[in-house]
């Protein structure tokens, strides 16, 4: 079975430059630093920097927490008063407003609550291919971990 | 008798490849005796609105192709002759996640491009690859001319940067901030250059960025994720600053995917900076056998060969010496005595 060789990173045409030489040279100064772990701790670092700002579980607490929020909103909550006799009054009046204005702002409500669900379930998608995507891209980066391969 | 050659284009941009070289060949134009005026559909004070063109046969329009727009539509129920100069068109591919508006006018550009070649009574682009292309989708006779570059025009006195002072590695980039010209893994070189070689180094990315905002916001994002200080973005810049950057530069470098020439490359040569670029479209023939070619993103390598042309003074001059004479075939009085020539075969048709 014919093995494809992976194309030289660089290369120069001018016939009047060693290239080989060159290339040569370079691909010791990466072997060297490779068994140096140059590369690794460059690798950790990046990972190190990215907990500070992006890491996947952020992005998770932050979705949890809109999700909390979205299911804390009710439209239908108790209307409650803590002045006594005066109170059962405002509690009327309030639940007759209730019902005058939930005839005008249900329908709103409902596609409210239902573009919140869609975004969430967006967010949570989005989160994942994120976390997704980068876990394979720190899993395979071949340049850094082996280098070309014949 | 033809005394008036126009030319008409979409838009007439400053400090670009196509704006420039259309500036160029109405001067050369108006020397060799002609009426020439600049049609486009966004005007500007340079330019008059394309809907004034008459259906004069005393004329020769040129239009310059590079996307889909209503003016090629206008111009080709005139009756006049007509020449055809493709400037190549990006795949649209790279645009759709940044701007669809742009994605769709590239698509539909290269849709187009087999319907367009019977319209046209001479066809002109500006490097074999192009050619090709055209040849591909049924052209005959296209003429090269690669872009009229004045090189007098940068003896002028250059413009303050702000470049920090007694960096080492001196790295730069011309060319706009699109998604197709791969800044991205320019930057992701710079990442690896400033970790594993000399964090005594800097990198100018100097062209327009304002085209596209959200490839521009992802570029600023993975520079603060990587934590990298010393790249500056100068912006669309006049050509007293670029010539600054030229000159202040060590050597430039270009992962781009897509040229249909590139001009940057002949920038450099003239400035005596060694080329880096990526092995694609027609970068290789620009080069012309010169500078150094990349084949694929392996980046530790692509930062060690980086510091080998600026180091290695031997390499570096080589490369540089190759480059001029390159340069040559490029001359103003070349490039401008093919494009006499091409009028003089069109005039007679």
């Amino acid at each position: 079975m014919e093995v494809k060789k992976i194309m030289d990173t660089f290369e120069i045409r001018d016939k009047e430059i060693n290239s080989e030489a060159i290339k040569k040279e370079i691909q010791e100064r990466i072997r060297k630093k490779r068994e140096q772990g140059v590369y690794d701790k460059m690798l950790q670092e990046y990972l190190l920097s990215k907990n500070e700002s992006i890491h996947p579980n952020r992005l998770y607490i932050s979705l949890d927490n809109a999700k909390k929020l979205a299911e804390l909103i009710d439209i239908d909550y108790k209307i409650e008063s803590h002045r006594g006799t005066i109170g059962k009054l405002i509690i009327f009046v309030k639940q007759i407003l209730r019902a005058i204005l939930r005839l005008v702002l249900k329908p709103l409500y409902d596609r409210q609550e239902e573009f919140n669900k869609f975004i969430l379930d967006y967010l949570r998608i989005t989160t994942e291919r994120i976390e997704r995507i980068e876990l394979e891209r720190e899993l395979n980066i071949p340049f850094i971990k082996d280098g070309n391969k014949d | 008798m033809v005394i008036k050659i126009d030319q008409v284009l979409p838009v007439l941009i400053h400090n670009d490849a196509i704006g420039d070289e259309v500036r160029n060949l109405r001067d050369i134009l108006k020397k060799l005796g002609y009426n020439s005026n600049i049609y486009t559909r966004v005007t500007t004070e340079e330019t008059i609105s394309y809907t004034y063109l008459d259906k004069s046969i005393e004329r020769i329009i040129i239009y310059h192709y590079s996307t889909w727009d209503e003016t090629i539509e206008y111009i080709l129920k005139l009756p006049c002759k007509k020449i055809f100069v493709y400037h190549n068109i990006t795949p649209h591919y790279f645009y759709n996640d940044c701007n669809i508006n742009t994605a769709s006018a590239l698509k539909k550009a290269r849709e187009k491009l087999p319907e367009l070649r019977d319209k046209f009574d001479f066809v002109i682009t500006k490097s074999n690859y192009s050619a090709q292309e055209l040849i591909e989708n049924g052209y005959k006779n296209v003429y090269i001319l690669p872009y009229v570059i004045d090189f007098n025009r940068y003896r002028i006195k250059y413009s303050e940067i702000p470049v920090p002072k007694n960096i080492k590695y001196k790295i730069l980039y011309v060319g706009r901030v699109a998604p197709h010209k791969k800044v991205d893994e320019l930057i992701k070189i710079f990442y690896f250059y400033c970790k594993n070689i000399s964090t005594n180094s800097f990198l100018s990315i100097v062209g327009d960025y304002t085209d596209v905002e959200p490839y521009n916001k992802k570029l600023r994002r993975m520079i603060s994720y990587l934590k990298l200080e010393n790249v500056f973005f100068a912006g669309n810049s006049d050509l007293k600053t670029v010539s600054a950057y030229y000159n202040w530069a060590d050597i430039f470098v270009i992962m781009s995917r897509h040229e249909g020439f590139c001009i940057p490359i002949v920038e450099s040569m003239y400035f005596g900076l060694p080329v880096i670029a990526y092995n694609s479209s027609a970068i290789p023939e620009t080069l012309g056998g010169t500078g150094i070619l990349i084949n694929n993103n392996n980046y530790p390598e692509i930062a060690e060969i980086i510091k080998e042309c600026i180091d290695n003074k031997e390499l570096k001059n080589k490369i540089i010496n190759k480059q001029k004479e390159r340069l040559k075939d490029f001359s103003y009085t070349k490039t401008t005595e093919t494009f006499k020539n091409y009028i003089e075969k069109i005039i007679k048709l």
